[in-house]
């Protein structure tokens, strides 16, 4: 029985770990792009440092998340979460929610473009289908 | 190229006004690994059964962009820092410095 818990807490010990390392070599990347366009080079600590924050920060941001969805009584975290978490600075909140309509506005015209082309792809099948009866007909 | 984002990302506390959203650069990585690295990121964390499920896509999104912003910020500042310290480099002394001030601001 130990075990088995022991086993367990392994198995999530190593995909935390993992994750980790997804988080680090992303913040890699990021930093090298500003350490390019800022001419100033960040030490190996400095990166691993910032990607620790990262991974704590994510932390505190799902339970966050996870609260103002109950608060709200939904099971589904949206934007509106999001956005509640970027509340702490002014510039941030305007920025977060500029991108949020951003998105939504993708979105949409995402569906939109969707939706012509499947209703497009309809009509022809349906044309093809007429033009069909109508041969036979003849 | 690379100028506008990191600058804009890099001020967006110290202007009231005048914070423009960068265009679509800093397309890296939370983008490429993007939604399903956010995605199981928050899902280690989540206490609650019944949310267990469920974070909408364009929650996602926004999370991967409020994390590219957080990864951005602390370099932007920690660069501003070292340049204030006539510094080669950002070291976590620089880091620590800037620390305080960004936790409060998320």
């Amino acid at each position: 029985m130990e075990e088995e818990a022991e086993a367990e807490e392994q198995q999530r010990f190593s995909y935390q770990q993992r994750l980790k390392a997804a988080v680090h070599y992303t913040v890699g990347c990021l930093c090298e792009e500003v350490a390019l366009d800022k001419e100033m080079q960040f030490s190996k600590q400095t990166i691993a440092a910032i990607s620790e924050l990262t991974f704590r920060q994510c932390e505190n941001f799902a339970k966050d998340l996870e609260m103002f969805a109950r608060h709200a009584r939904r099971t589904t975290i949206n934007t509106e979460d999001v956005k509640l978490l970027a509340r702490r600075s002014n510039s941030l909140l305007k920025y977060i929610t500029d991108k949020s309509e951003e998105i939504a506005q993708t979105n949409l015209e995402r569906k939109a473009r969707k939706k012509k082309k499947s209703e497009n792809g309809n009509h022809n099948s349906r044309e093809l289908a007429e033009a069909g009866v109508v041969e036979s007909e003849k | 190229m690379l100028g506008p984002a990191t600058r804009c990302c890099g001020t967006f506390t110290s202007r009231a006004s005048g914070f423009h959203p960068p265009a679509a650069l800093l397309v890296t990585c939370w983008t490429a690994l993007g939604e399903e690295l956010v995605s199981r990121l928050l899902h280690v964390h989540f206490k609650d059964d019944k949310t267990k499920g469920a974070v909408s896509g364009d929650a996602l999104q926004l999370m991967a962009e409020l994390l590219k912003i957080f990864v951005v910020e602390a370099a932007v500042r920690g660069v501003r820092q070292a340049q204030a310290e006539d510094a080669i480099l950002v070291d976590v002394d620089q880091l620590e410095k800037v620390l305080p001030q960004l936790l409060l601001d998320f």
